[in-house]
C-alpha cells in the first residue's frame, strides 16, 4: 500500500531514483522530472492587478457612500417637503372684510380687504418668513429676523410695527415703530419710526410724515356674529382694558352686530339699546350691567 | 488583545500583505486552469475584490483559505479554456553543457516540446496539481490546501499526472 503512489513520492524527492529502477519508462520519467522543474512561471502583472483591485475598492467605497448620502438627502428632502407642503398656512381676506392672523410667536397680522397672506407653521421657529400680496399691517414680536416677501420687494425687521402694501406695481412700506429694512430691486433702505417709502413702477418716493399708531384703514370696529353676551363683554374688556360685570343680567342674550373699538360709551350704549339693559359706572374702569326693568 | 480587535483584512496594509503573499500563486493556479493570461488576472482581481468586500468577516488567518475557496468557485463558471503555454527558463544552468553534442541538444529540445504538449493534454485537475508542484514549488500539503482536497488525493493526482505524461511522451516517438 505504501508504494501505491510511489511516483508521487519520487517526484517529491521522498524516495530515490534507485527504488524505481524497475519501473517502466523510468528514463522518460526522469526527464519529465528534470525538465518540468525548468518551466517558467507564467507572467503576472502583480502591481498592475493590485492597482486595479484598489481602483475597484475605491469606486465601490465611493458608490456606497454616495448611495447612503443620496438616500439620506432624498429622505430629508422628502420629509421636509412633505412637512413644508402640509404646514403652509394660507389666508385670503375677502373683498369686503379684514382678517387678522395670529402667528405662532404671537406676532399679529391684519390683512386689509382683498389681500393674501401665507406662512409656514412648521418652520416658524427657524425661519420667520411670510409671503403676502395686497395690504397688511404687522405687529411683530421680538425675535429673529422677520421677513415679509412680496412680488415686488422684501421687508426685514426684528420686532416692530409696520405696514406693507404690494399691489400691481405699487410697493409701499410704512414704519410705525422701531426700524425696518426695505429691499426693492437691489435698492436697500432703512426706515425709522414715522417714515415710509413707496415705489411706484420702480420710481422711489420717500417721505417721513406718518403720525399715529396704526394705519387708518385698520378697522376701528369689532364685528360679532351670534356671540353670547358674556363673550362680547370679554372682548370689550380686552379692547378697552376695563372690567364689565354682567352677572345681574338674567336673560340669555346673543349679539350680532358691529361695535366700535375706539369709542367705549358708544359701544356700551349700543348694547343697552339692543337689549334693554342699564349699566352703572363704578369707576373709570368698571361697569355693571343690570336688566332694564320697565316701569 | 489589541491584535484581536483589528484582526480582519480591511486594514490596507494587511490586505496588501495578503496580496503580496498569495496573488501570484492564485494567478498561476488560474493560468494552469484556463491557459488564459488575461482571464487569470481578471480572476485574481475578482478574488481579491471579493476578499475586500467581505474583509470585516475574515480574520487574517482565514484569508488564504477564503481566497482559494473563492478561486475554486470562480472557475466553475469559466468554460473557455485555452491551451496552457509554458516556457522554459533560460536562466537554469544546463548541466554538462560543455560536453553536449548537437545531437544531444536537438534531442533535449524535442523532449521539451513533447513535455509542453503532454502538459497541455493533461486533465485540468492533474495539470494544476502537477504545475503547482513543479513550477510554484508547493508541497503536497500546500497543494491540498489550495485545492481543498486531501494530501492523499494530491498524491494520486501527481501519480496519475506522471503516468499520463510518460505515456504521452513515449507515444510521440
Amino acid at each position: 500500500m505504501k508504494k501505491k503512489y510511489n511516483l508521487a513520492d519520487w517526484l517529491d524527492d521522498k524516495i530515490s531514483d534507485e527504488s524505481l529502477s524497475d519501473t517502466q519508462g523510468i528514463d522518460t520519467l526522469k526527464k519529465i522530472k528534470h525538465y518540468s522543474s525548468q518551466l517558467d512561471k507564467p507572467d503576472f502583472r502583480k502591481e498592475e492587478v493590485l492597482k486595479q483591485v484598489k481602483e475597484k475598492q475605491n469606486t465601490k467605497k465611493q458608490k456606497k457612500i454616495n448611495w447612503s448620502v443620496a438616500a439620506s438627502i432624498l429622505l430629508i428632502l422628502g420629509i421636509s417637503s412633505f412637512a413644508f407642503l402640509f404646514s403652509v398656512k394660507d389666508f385670503t381676506s375677502q373683498i369686503d372684510s379684514q382678517q387678522s392672523v395670529l402667528l405662532p410667536d404671537n406676532s399679529k397680522v391684519i390683512l386689509a380687504e382683498d389681500s393674501k397672506f401665507k406662512f409656514n407653521n412648521w418652520f416658524w421657529a427657524f425661519d420667520r418668513t411670510v409671503k403676502m400680496d395686497g395690504l397688511a399691517y404687522f405687529e411683530v414680536a421680538e425675535g429673529k429676523t422677520f421677513t415679509v416677501k412680496t412680488n415686488l420687494g422684501k421687508v426685514q425687521v426684528l420686532g416692530t410695527r409696520f405696514q406693507v402694501m404690494s399691489r400691481d406695481s405699487l410697493f409701499e412700506v410704512v414704519c410705525y415703530e422701531g426700524s425696518v429694512k426695505v429691499k426693492f430691486e437691489g435698492d436697500e433702505n432703512i426706515l425709522k419710526k414715522g417714515q415710509f417709502i413707496t415705489y411706484n413702477d420702480g420710481v422711489k418716493i420717500e417721505q417721513s410724515n406718518v403720525y399715529g399708531e396704526k394705519p387708518s384703514w385698520v378697522s376701528k370696529t369689532h364685528h360679532f356674529e351670534n356671540i353670547s353676551l358674556p363673550e362680547v363683554m370679554q372682548e370689550l374688556e380686552k379692547e378697552y382694558q376695563i372690567e364689565i360685570d354682567v352677572v345681574k343680567v338674567t336673560e340669555d342674550k346673543r349679539f350680532t352686530g358691529t361695535l366700535p373699538s375706539d369709542n367705549l360709551p358708544l359701544a356700551l350704549e349700543i348694547l343697552n339699546k339692543t337689549y334693554q339693559m342699564n349699566y352703572t359706572v363704578i369707576n373709570e374702569n368698571k361697569f355693571i350691567f343690570v336688566d332694564n326693568v320697565q316701569p | 488583545m489589541e491584535k484581536e480587535l483589528i484582526d480582519n483584512v480591511c486594514e490596507e496594509k494587511i490586505f496588501e500583505r495578503i496580496y503580496d503573499k498569495h496573488s501570484e500563486v492564485i494567478n498561476n493556479y488560474f493560468y494552469y486552469k484556463f491557459g488564459d493570461k488575461e482571464l487569470a488576472e481578471e480572476s485574481v482581481q475578482e478574488a481579491f475584490i471579493k476578499l475586500w468586500e467581505n474583509c470585516k468577516k475574515i480574520p487574517f488567518a482565514k484569508a488564504k483559505s477564503y481566497l482559494y475557496t473563492v478561486a475554486n468557485n470562480l472557475s466553475i463558471n469559466r468554460y473557455k479554456h485555452k491551451k496552457v503555454v509554458l516556457n522554459y527558463a533560460n536562466t537554469v544552468p544546463q548541466r554538462t553543457e560543455d560536453r553536449q553534442s548537437p545531437d544531444y541538444k536537438m534531442e533535449e529540445q524535442e523532449f521539451k516540446i513533447k513535455l509542453q504538449k503532454a502538459i497541455q493534454n493533461l486533465s485540468e485537475k492533474q495539470r494544476i496539481a502537477f504545475l503547482l508542484h513543479r513550477i510554484d514549488e508547493k508541497s503536497y500539503k500546500e497543494i491540498a490546501d489550495i485545492l481543498n482536497i486531501s494530501v492523499k488525493a494530491v498524491e494520486k493526482r501527481m501519480q496519475k499526472a506522471l503516468e499520463s505524461l510518460r505515456e504521452k511522451i513515449d507515444a510521440f516517438k
